[in-house]
C-alpha cells in the first residue's frame, strides 16, 4: 500500500514537468501573443491573424490568443498591466495618455511609412504626437467615431430635424425624450458640440511623449461660448432632457425621440424603432436671429502595440498591425461590424459609400478630435451641469469657473 | 446628572433614559482615566517585553557559556547540537530550514530588501535597437514587487530568528537533559509526537502559515502603500514610487487647493448617516413586521413570512440594478406616474441629492426587513409570555408593554448584532453601488480624478479610486480610516451596550 502511495506521489512528480515541456514546446510557431479586439471582432481578427501567418514574407507565425475587450477597458487595462495584450484596440482619445503611462510603443520607420501612405490624414494627424513630423504611436483602424442624430419619424416631423428648438417642442409635445448626453460621465464628448459650433477651440498641444505643452488654448469663456452655453440651456431646461447616449432608451418606458449617439449605435436604434428610424446630422439652435449647426467630433480607432523587450518580436509584431489595419482587413471588419475605415482605398469601396450612418456622418459639420487631458472631459461635463444649475442670465459664472479649471488639468498626469 | 460614580443600588433606581444618558457620560468623563491606564498599561506591556527580551538574551547567554561545543557549534549550524546527539530528525529540520534561510537570501532577499528603503532607484528607460531602428523597453526595478518581496523577506527574517531561537532552546534543553542523565527522545519519538502530543502544532501549522501569507501580509501590505506614492502615474514599473511618510493623510485633513477635507467630510458624515438610518430603520420596522405576524388572530403567518422572504431569495444584484432603473428618470415609475397625469414632468429619483439619500434608505428598508423579521421572530417568541400577562394585570397598554418588555429583551439579546450591522453598513458598497452608483456626483469633490457624489459612501469612493482612477495611495489611507471609524464606534457601543451590562439590569 505504501509502495504504491509512494509510486503514485513519484509517478505524480514526474509527470508535471513533462506537461510543462509539453505547454512550452509549442507547435511550430515563432511568438505567441495576446491581441485584444473590439466586440464581434474576435473570430474575424482570428482569421486574418491566420492569414497573416500564411501570407507574410518573413515567414513568421504567431500562436494568438485574441480576447474580445472593449476599447475603454482595454485603456484602462493597458496601463500599468506587465500582462496587458501585445496588441490591443483603443480610442483615439486615449493615446497621450497610454503614450505618457508607457502602455504603447512607438512605430519604427517602415510602419510609420506604410501606416501614412495608406491611411486618410485626419488619422494620421490625430495618431502623431508632438506636432507635424511627430512620432506616430498607432495605427488607424477606423475613422468613424463621431456621433450623428437618430430619431424617430413617427414624432419628428421632416422639417424639424434641422432645428434643435423645433425638435424639442416636438418631444416636448409628445411628451418624449431628446437623450443627449451633456451632464452625466461622458457627457464632455457631446457638450463640445455645442462651443465647437459657435466657433470655440479648445486645444492642448502635446509633446511626442504625449506630455501636455503648457500652450494650451481655450477660449470656452468667451462671447461665442456664452452663445454656446444660452444654446445648450434651452436643451437642459426642456422637461424632455435625457441625460443619457443610448439609442436603447427609444425603447424605454418613457420612451426617448431623438437620441444623440455615435454610429455604433445604428444597428440598436434600428432594431429599437425599425422603419421609423431617421438619421440625420446634429441640428442648428438659433441664438439672437443666428443660427449656430452643431458640430461633431471624428475620432478614430486605432492598433496600440505594447513595450518589448525583444527588438525582433516588436518588428515582426508592427508587420502584423500593419496587415490587421490593411485594406483588406478594414474591409473586412466593415463587413463584420460596419466600422467605417481611415484606409483610402477602403473608403473608396462601394459598399463602405452606400452606409448609410457612415454618409450621415460624413455630411455632418466635422471638428476632428484631438488629445485631451484626462481630466478635461470631467471639467467639461462639470461645465454644463454648472450651466444647467445656473439662471439664464448669469451664464457667465459657469463659463468663468471652467476656465479657472484648466490650468490644473496640466498638473494631473494621470 | 452627577458624573460621579453611582453605586449599583443609585444606579438601578434611575430611570432608563437616565441610565443611558449616565452611561454615555460615564464613557466620556472616562477617557482622561483610561487613556492613562492605557498609557500605563503600554508602559506595563513594553517593560515586560524587554524584560522577556532580556531574559531570552541572558538565556541565549548561558546556553553558550554553559553549553557543550556541539550546542556552540549549533549557534552558528543550527540543528548540530541534536544531529550530533543522534535526534536525525530535528537536527535535519534545523539544518535545512537554515540553509534554505540563508540560500533565500542570498539570491533574493538581499536584493529585495536592499532596495526595500528606497523601493527602487533603477528607471524603466526605452532604447533604439541597432539592427532594427525599433525602441525597445529595458525594464529598471519594479517598485510594486519591492515592496511585497521586501516585506516577505522581513517576514521570513522573523520567523528564521524565531527558528533561531527555538534551536538554542532545544540545545539548552539537550544539555540539560544530558547533564541529569536521562535519555534523549528518537527519532521515532520525534516523529511520533507530531502526531501525538505536538499534534497541535501540525495541524495549525499549515492554517498560521495560510493567515499570515494571504491574511496578515497584504494587509500591512496596504497599510504600507499609504505611505507611498503608488498611483496609476507612479505604477511602480515605468515611474517608481516612494516613501512619503505621512502626506498622503496630511492631503486628506489639509484645507485648500490640494486638500480633500470637505469631500472626506461631507462623504463620512453621510456614510454615519446612512449607517444609522440603514441599521435602525430595518431594525425596528423589521421587529414590527414580525411582531405584526406573530400576533394571534393571524392567519396563514407561513405565507406572509414566504412573501416576504422571496426578497432575500433574489439576489441584489438583479433586484437592486432592476428597483435602479425602476426609478430612472425615464423609468417606468415615472411613465406611469405621468399617465396617470400625477406629475407633469418627470421626477429626478436618482438626480437630487436629498431624494436620492432618502430613496436608497427606503429601498434599503424593502431590502433589509425580511432578514430582521427572520432574527426577531425566533427572539420575540422566546420572550416569557408571563411577563406580558402581569404587565396586562397590571393594566399597562400595548406602547408601555413594547417599551418596558419587548425593546429591552430584544436590544439585550440583538446588541451585538447591531452593533454588526452598523459596521457591516457603513461598508454597505452593494446596495449603494447598484441604487446609484454615488450618483448626484458632486463636482467639487473629484479628488485625483475620482468622482463622488451625494450618495457616495467611503467604500464605494475608495472603489472608484482604486478601480477608476488608480489613486491607490489614498485608496490606502481611507481604507485605514474606515477601520479606525469602525473601532472607534464598536469600543463606544461595546461600552453603552446593555449586552455589557449585568444581567439583572434587564430583569
Amino acid at each position: 500500500m505504501r509502495k504504491r502511495a509512494a509510486a503514485l506521489l513519484l509517478s505524480a512528480l514526474l509527470t508535471l514537468p513533462a506537461i510543462g515541456l509539453c505547454a512550452c514546446g509549442g507547435g511550430g510557431y515563432d511568438y505567441e501573443i495576446t491581441v485584444w479586439v473590439g466586440e464581434g471582432t474576435k473570430t474575424l481578427t482570428e482569421k486574418q491573424i491566420g492569414d497573416f501567418n500564411e501570407t507574410n514574407e518573413a515567414g513568421i507565425k504567431f500562436k494568438a490568443t485574441v480576447l474580445e475587450v472593449s476599447e475603454s477597458v482595454a485603456a484602462g487595462d493597458a496601463i500599468g498591466n506587465p500582462s496587458a495584450a501585445d496588441i490591443a484596440c483603443f480610442a483615439q482619445d486615449q493615446e497621450a495618455r497610454l503614450v505618457r503611462r508607457n502602455a504603447l510603443s512607438p512605430l519604427g520607420t517602415t510602419a510609420a511609412a506604410a501606416v501614412r501612405e495608406a491611411n486618410d490624414a485626419d488619422s494620421v494627424a490625430a495618431l502623431t504626437l508632438g506636432g507635424e513630423g511627430g512620432t506616430l504611436w498607432g495605427f488607424p483602424l477606423t475613422s468613424d467615431n463621431g456621433y450623428i442624430m437618430y430619431y424617430d419619424k413617427s414624432v419628428i416631423a421632416e422639417e424639424d430635424v434641422s432645428s434643435l428648438e423645433a425638435l424639442i417642442a416636438d418631444c416636448e409635445a409628445a411628451g418624449r425624450n431628446f437623450a443627449m448626453n451633456l451632464t452625466e460621465t461622458g457627457g464632455g464628448w457631446y457638450t463640445a458640440a455645442f462651443f465647437y459650433a459657435t466657433g470655440c477651440r479648445s486645444e492642448w498641444p502635446t509633446d511626442d511623449g504625449g506630455s501636455f505643452l503648457t500652450t494650451y488654448e481655450d477660449d470656452f469663456n468667451s462671447e461665442n461660448g456664452l452663445i454656446a452655453a444660452q444654446g445648450m440651456k434651452k436643451l437642459l431646461d426642456s422637461t424632455a432632457y435625457l441625460a443619457s447616449d443610448k439609442a436603447s432608451t427609444f425603447g424605454a418606458a418613457i420612451p426617448s425621440a431623438v437620441v444623440v449617439s455615435g454610429i455604433w449605435d445604428y444597428n440598436t436604434a434600428k432594431r429599437e424603432l425599425g422603419e421609423n428610424l431617421g438619421i440625420a446630422p446634429l441640428p442648428s439652435f438659433t441664438v439672437d436671429g443666428e443660427s449656430y449647426t452643431l458640430k461633431t467630433y471624428l475620432g478614430h480607432k486605432f492598433m496600440g502595440i505594447k513595450p518589448q523587450t525583444d527588438a525582433y518580436r516588436a518588428l515582426y509584431l508592427q508587420q502584423l498591425a500593419t496587415y490587421l489595419t490593411s485594406e483588406k482587413c478594414q474591409l473586412e471588419r466593415f463587413e463584420a461590424v460596419g466600422w467605417g475605415p481611415s484606409n483610402l482605398k477602403a473608403q473608396e469601396n462601394e459598399a463602405v459609400k452606400g452606409s448609410e450612418a457612415l454618409r450621415v456622418l460624413a455630411e455632418s459639420n466635422i471638428i476632428p478630435q484631438g488629445q485631451y487631458p484626462t481630466d478635461w472631459w470631467a471639467s467639461v461635463v462639470r461645465l454644463s451641469q454648472n450651466i444647467q444649475n445656473s439662471e439664464a442670465d448669469a451664464l457667465n459664472v459657469p463659463l468663468g469657473t471652467y476656465e479657472s479649471s484648466l490650468a490644473g488639468l496640466l498638473s494631473s498626469n494621470n | 446628572m452627577d458624573k460621579e460614580q453611582l453605586s449599583a443600588a443609585e444606579y438601578l433606581r434611575l430611570r432608563r433614559w437616565e441610565r443611558l444618558v449616565y452611561r454615555i457620560s460615564k464613557f466620556f468623563t472616562s477617557i482622561p482615566g483610561r487613556t492613562k491606564s492605557f498609557f500605563l498599561k503600554l508602559k506595563n506591556a513594553l517593560g515586560s517585553f524587554f524584560r522577556a527580551l532580556w531574559a531570552n538574551l541572558v538565556e541565549i547567554w548561558t546556553t553558550f557559556r554553559e553549553g557543550s561545543w556541539q550546542t556552540r557549534v549549533s549557534f552558528l549550524v543550527m540543528g548540530f547540537g541534536s544531529l550530533a546527539h543522534g535526534q536525525i530528525v530535528r537536527g535535519l529540520a534545523f539544518l535545512l530550514l537554515e540553509s534554505a534561510f540563508i540560500f533565500y537570501m542570498i539570491f533574493c532577499g538581499a536584493y529585495w530588501l536592499g532596495k526595500f528603503g528606497t523601493l527602487g532607484t533603477v528607471e524603466t528607460i526605452q532604447v533604439r535597437d541597432p539592427e532594427t531602428g525599433i525602441m525597445v523597453t529595458q525594464y529598471g526595478d519594479n517598485s510594486f514587487k519591492i515592496l511585497l518581496y521586501g516585506l516577505i523577506t522581513l517576514f521570513f527574517i522573523v520567523a528564521f530568528l524565531y527558528t533561531w531561537r527555538l534551536n538554542v532552546k532545544q540545545n539548552h534543553i539537550i544539555d540539560g537533559i544530558l547533564a541529569s542523565g536521562k535519555k534523549l527522545k528518537s527519532n521515532k519519538d520525534d516523529l511520533h509526537s507530531l502526531v501525538d502530543d505536538s499534534f497541535h502544532k501540525s495541524l495549525l501549522s499549515l492554517p498560521v502559515f495560510g493567515i499570515v501569507m494571504f491574511t496578515v501580509l497584504p494587509i500591512i501590505f496596504m497599510i504600507l502603500v499609504a505611505f507611498t506614492n503608488y498611483d496609476a502615474t507612479n505604477d511602480g514599473r515605468f515611474n517608481l514610487f516612494r516613501w512619503v511618510g505621512l502626506e498622503n493623510f496630511g492631503r486628506l485633513f489639509s484645507f485648500g487647493e490640494s486638500g480633500i477635507t470637505v469631500a472626506f467630510g461631507e462623504i463620512l458624515a453621510w456614510t454615519l448617516i446612512w449607517a444609522f438610518f440603514a441599521t435602525f430603520t430595518n431594525y425596528f420596522l423589521g421587529m414590527f413586521v414580525a411582531m405584526m405576524i406573530n400576533k394571534k388572530g393571524i392567519k396563514i403567518k407561513k405565507v406572509w413570512r414566504t412573501l416576504l422572504v422571496l426578497t432575500i431569495a433574489v439576489p441584489q444584484f438583479i433586484s437592486l440594478l432592476y428597483i435602479s432603473n425602476l426609478f430612472a428618470e425615464n423609468g417606468i415609475v415615472n411613465a406611469t406616474l405621468m399617465s396617470w397625469k400625477w406629475i407633469k414632468e418627470p421626477i429626478k429619483f436618482w438626480g437630487d441629492g436629498m431624494l436620492a439619500k432618502v430613496m436608497v434608505i427606503v429601498i434599503n428598508i424593502w431590502v433589509g426587513i425580511p432578514y430582521l423579521m427572520l432574527i426577531t421572530t425566533g427572539i420575540l417568541m422566546n420572550i416569557p409570555q408571563d411577563l406580558y400577562e402581569s404587565a396586562r394585570i397590571d393594566g399597562a397598554n400595548v406602547f408601555q408593554q413594547y417599551c418596558k418588555i419587548t425593546l429591552p429583551y430584544m436590544l439585550f439579546v440583538t446588541g451585538p448584532y447591531l452593533l454588526n450591522s452598523f459596521i457591516s453598513n457603513i461598508n454597505n458598497f452593494n446596495v449603494i453601488y447598484l441604487l446609484t452608483g454615488g450618483r448626484p456626483w458632486e463636482p467639487a469633490w473629484m479628488v485625483n480624478g475620482t468622482p463622488a457624489g451625494k450618495t457616495s459612501i467611503l467604500i464605494t469612493w475608495l472603489f472608484g479610486m482604486t478601480s477608476d482612477s488608480g489613486d491607490y495611495k489614498t485608496a490606502s489611507v481611507i481604507g485605514i480610516l474606515i477601520f479606525a471609524v469602525c473601532a472607534i464606534l464598536s469600543l463606544i457601543v461595546f461600552t453603552v451596550m446593555p449586552s455589557n451590562r449585568r444581567e439583572d439590569d434587564y430583569s
